[in-house]
């Protein structure tokens, strides 16, 4: 039985049991707001506490996204670079790389001969050419001592390479991936005339803000001595492995500034004669080439604002050598050159391709530098982000336990959907990324607890709704007015026993009835059988509610019939009484009967006891007498049950008490019953001189008392009768 | 609620406070119980030990297990009241209404002493 009510409760019902309710409880405390704003509070302060690249791993793939969505346009006259690659095909018609440094140098010749105004040399001549006439005759033994003095006295290729380089505008590369650091430091720099990149004077040391070289691996002297520019040709992928900047600077072991091959490139372009770095004390701020400043981050990098497919600025090395490509084809162009489509350890994962070689990537920075689309995190994007989510966060703390559950979904996927829009705007039209992911998480996580407050109680109020529901049937029923109505008519059966018609001076009579729900089934009742003689009767029917209160009502008339009818002899009067009810009662209801007879010019009391509790007659003195014979079962139980009179004498202010067992078994809520000794006690102290109505009063106040609120369970039935001694005293008082 | 036949007697235990609630749960047990083994067995001893209280309302349920035997012929019996149901039963005279006794054994000894050897065996 008490397993049924459980059996049906749902799964959450049953996860809150025990004392995770009182979490629970404290989640959906006003419907979860100060939770969800305790949430709020970390999320909102994250920005300044933590590296969000490292912390948020869908930031960047989102900026990724976006890049792929709206590529950067290719501007074909103005910025674009050119890429001469030593391919394939190159390969195959020149021979197999590397080539001799004359081919090269030839290949150089006819790129500057076709318009280029700065050529970047994307590989590290670190070796000498081993294709030199006088190294080549050192392998050769069987030669000659003139041939190969000859050949030695002829000029070394690494020689004629650094003799054109010396008239062009190339930019040769060094590489901090030394294949043995060891050997080669950053000492082999010294041979630098100048610093290709200047710190401004009075701005802080931009250098301890710049990644580190590790090593540095170098051109053969005679060759870096020539170039116009020496540019590193490093590349640091993010750690996802996704390059998606460049450091445009980095710093060596003394303190030195080396620019990337990128910047020298745009600095022998542009033509200025050193490139300045712009700092403060966060870090780099900007670098200055010529009449150019461009903007970097803190470390010196920026990040490339990738297009898709470059392929129409691609020649192959073999066509440029040949003259195979229209006359001034580089005219005013940045032109790269190198072998890195063949090199295969030189594919990079960019975002918007999963494979691109070195020099696609640095033709992309360069490109991303001359048009100024460089892609910033603005420095106020913290503000930006953590205001994002603190605004939209308030506002569904504030509205959202008001509206409709699926209005605050709805607003929730509207105001991550704009997150997203405004982002993906600030990127488009000014090349600012401004993080979503962020506080779209926030926002989720402030919305989940808000969720789960919601159903928390939601839970609570449906388990308040299911036990109110009997108690609101019953309210309705109320509200109809229908029990408002029998109980009316009921209390109306039950006469008034201050008004008893004749009833003489010497007797005071009052009753009081209480039933325990709207309609009950105690009963009393009192009239004159003639002159001098009064009839009381108490009844208790079994059970309650609607079906006793309408068998009382029959008992009662029965009753009253049958002692007009027995008169004096009350238990012939609760004899008939029982044979009449019992024909008239299928449902095997039966009803406790107290009935008694007082001639008030004696104070002789008569009286019959079906079933009923014992009443009690109360001295001046304060005597209490139990009113007791023997009786019989309650009417309708025994059908053919005769019941004895007996007699007893009430003496002058005797107080006569009779009431139904609603008095003794009136219960606390820990179900300790009033019971029939406190009654008799409180009988006892009654005063002699106190009226019925004061008596019934004071006995009804003791109960209410005792049980302290607890709801009855029964009807409370009280009727006192107190004998003011016999009729000559009356009359003469 | 436990029903033991010993004989040609059957024992009924009910247990718990009778009040007008469990008044109703009372009457659906006990009947069906009357209805069957008053038509093998001619009496019905209600085990009262375990009833620490009743109201009228459980009275009026004994009072309707009394009829149900007599209508088939046979009569229901009251054993081993406690000592508040003892007194429960004098106020309202239901003592007039049953045979009681103070144990089942009792009970069984006067209405069928061949009963009790299984009674006691049992």
């Amino acid at each position: 039985m008490t397993g049924s009510s459980s059996r049906f409760e749902k799964p959450l019902a049953l996860f809150v049991n025990g004392k995770l309710r009182i979490w629970l409880r404290w989640l959906a405390w006003k419907a979860g707001r100060p939770v969800a704003a305790l949430v709020l509070l970390p999320l909102a302060a994250l920005p300044w506490l933590i590296d969000m690249q490292d912390l948020n791993p869908l930031r960047e793939p989102v900026f990724d996204w976006f890049q792929r969505l709206h590529p950067r346009e290719l501007e074909r006259d103005k910025h674009n670079v050119i890429l001469v690659r030593i391919d394939e095909r190159s390969i195959a018609q020149i021979g197999q790389w590397p080539w001799n440094r004359i081919t090269l140098a030839n290949l150089l010749q006819r790129i500057e001969a076709n318009g280029a105004k700065a050529i970047g040399l994307d590989m590290v001549l670190s070796e000498p050419d081993r294709q030199s006439p006088g190294i080549y005759a050192a392998t050769r033994p069987e030669f000659s001592a003139e041939l190969r003095a000859a050949l030695q006295a002829l000029p070394s290729n690494d020689g004629l390479f650094a003799e054109t380089v010396r008239r062009l505008p190339v930019v040769c590369a060094r590489s901090d991936q030394s294949p043995d650091s060891e050997d080669i430091g950053p000492g082999q720099a010294d041979g630098q005339q100048t610093a290709l990149v200047i710190a401004e004077e009075d701005e802080p040391d931009p250098a301890p803000h710049l990644p580190m070289l590790k090593g540095l691996l170098t051109n053969l002297p005679e060759i870096e001595r020539g170039c116009a520019g020496l540019g590193l040709i490093s590349g640091n992928p993010d750690k996802d492995g996704v390059v998606r900047r460049i450091s445009l600077l980095q710093s060596n072991h003394r303190g030195g500034l080396e620019p990337h091959l990128v910047l020298e490139l745009l600095r022998v372009a542009t033509p200025a004669h050193q490139s300045v770095v712009h700092s403060n004390d966060e870090g780099i701020r900007a670098l200055e080439v010529g009449k150019h400043r461009y903007r970097v981050d803190q470390d010196g990098s920026i990040r490339i604002y990738f297009a898709q497919n470059r392929s129409q600025s691609n020649y192959p090395a073999v066509d440029v050598l040949h003259g195979d490509i229209e006359k001034g084809s580089f005219k005013d162009k940045i032109v790269i050159l190198g072998a890195s489509s063949i090199l295969l350890h030189d594919q990079k994962v960019t975002p918007v391709s999963n494979r691109m070689d070195g020099m696609e990537v640095l033709a992309n920075a360069i490109e991303t530098l001359l048009a100024k689309l460089s892609l910033v995190r603005p420095d106020a994007a913290p503000w930006i982000e953590s205001a994002a989510l603190v605004v939209a966060a308030l506002l569904l703390i504030t509205f959202g336990p008001r509206l409709h559950p699926g209005l605050v979904a709805a607003s929730f996927v509207t105001i991550v959907l704009s997150y997203f829009l405004l982002s993906y705007l600030a990127f488009r039209h000014h090349q600012l990324l401004l993080d979503p992911t962020y506080p779209a998480i926030g926002l989720s996580m402030v919305f989940v607890s808000l969720g789960v407050a919601a159903l928390i109680q939601e839970e609570r109020k449906r388990r308040q709704l299911d036990a109110q529901l009997q108690s609101q049937r019953l309210e309705n029923a109320r509200m109809s007015g229908e029990l408002g109505a029998a109980r009316k008519i009921q209390m109306g059966i039950l006469p008034d026993p201050r008004k008893v018609a004749w009833l003489p001076p010497n007797v005071d009579l009052d009753a009081y009835l209480d039933p325990a729900r709207e309609v009950g089934g105690d009963l009393y009742d009192a009239f004159m059988l003639d002159e001098h003689r009064l009839f009381v009767i108490m009844g208790d029917v079994s059970g309650k509610g609607v079906a006793s209160s309408l068998f009382m009502a029959l008992s009662k008339a029965l009753c009253k019939s049958a002692a007009r009818r027995e008169g004096a002899n009350v238990g012939a009067t609760l004899s008939t009484a029982n044979q009449e009810i019992a024909q008239e009662n299928p449902t095997g209801m039966f009803v406790t009967a107290f009935a008694a007879v007082l001639d008030t010019r004696t104070g002789e009391l008569d009286f019959s006891n079906a079933g009923h509790t014992t009443p009690y007659l109360v001295s001046s003195a304060g005597t209490v007498r139990p009113v007791e014979h023997a009786g019989g079962p309650p009417l309708c139980v025994l059908e053919d049950y005769q019941y004895p009179t007996d007699r007893t004498r009430m003496a002058a202010d005797e107080l006569l008490v009779i009431t139904t067992d609603g008095i003794t078994e009136a219960a606390t809520g820990a179900h300790e019953m009033y019971g029939d000794k406190r009654m008799q006690e409180l009988l006892g102290t009654l005063p002699g001189e106190l009226t019925a109505g004061e008596a019934v009063a004071r006995l009804h106040r003791d109960v209410k008392r005792f049980v302290a609120g607890a709801p009855p369970s029964d009807d409370i039935t009280i009727l006192a009768l107190r004998y003011r001694g016999p009729a000559q005293s009356a009359d003469q008082s | 609620m436990n029903v033991h036949v010993f004989g040609d007697v059957t024992v009924v235990t009910p247990s718990g406070r009778i009040d007008h609630n469990s008044a109703e749960k009372l009457h659906e047990m006990l009947l069906p119980v009357i209805r069957t083994q008053i038509g093998e067995r001619r009496v019905v001893v209600l085990d009262m030990a375990d009833i620490p209280y009743m109201s009228s309302a459980g009275l009026r349920v004994l009072m309707l297990a009394s009829r149900e035997a007599k209508k088939e012929g046979g009569r229901v019996v009251i054993a081993a009241l406690q000592s508040d149901m003892q007194e429960i039963f004098e106020i309202s005279r239901f003592n007039m209404v049953f045979d009681t006794f103070d144990s089942v054994r009792t009970a069984i000894a006067s209405i069928s002493p061949n009963s009790l050897a299984a009674f006691e065996s049992g």
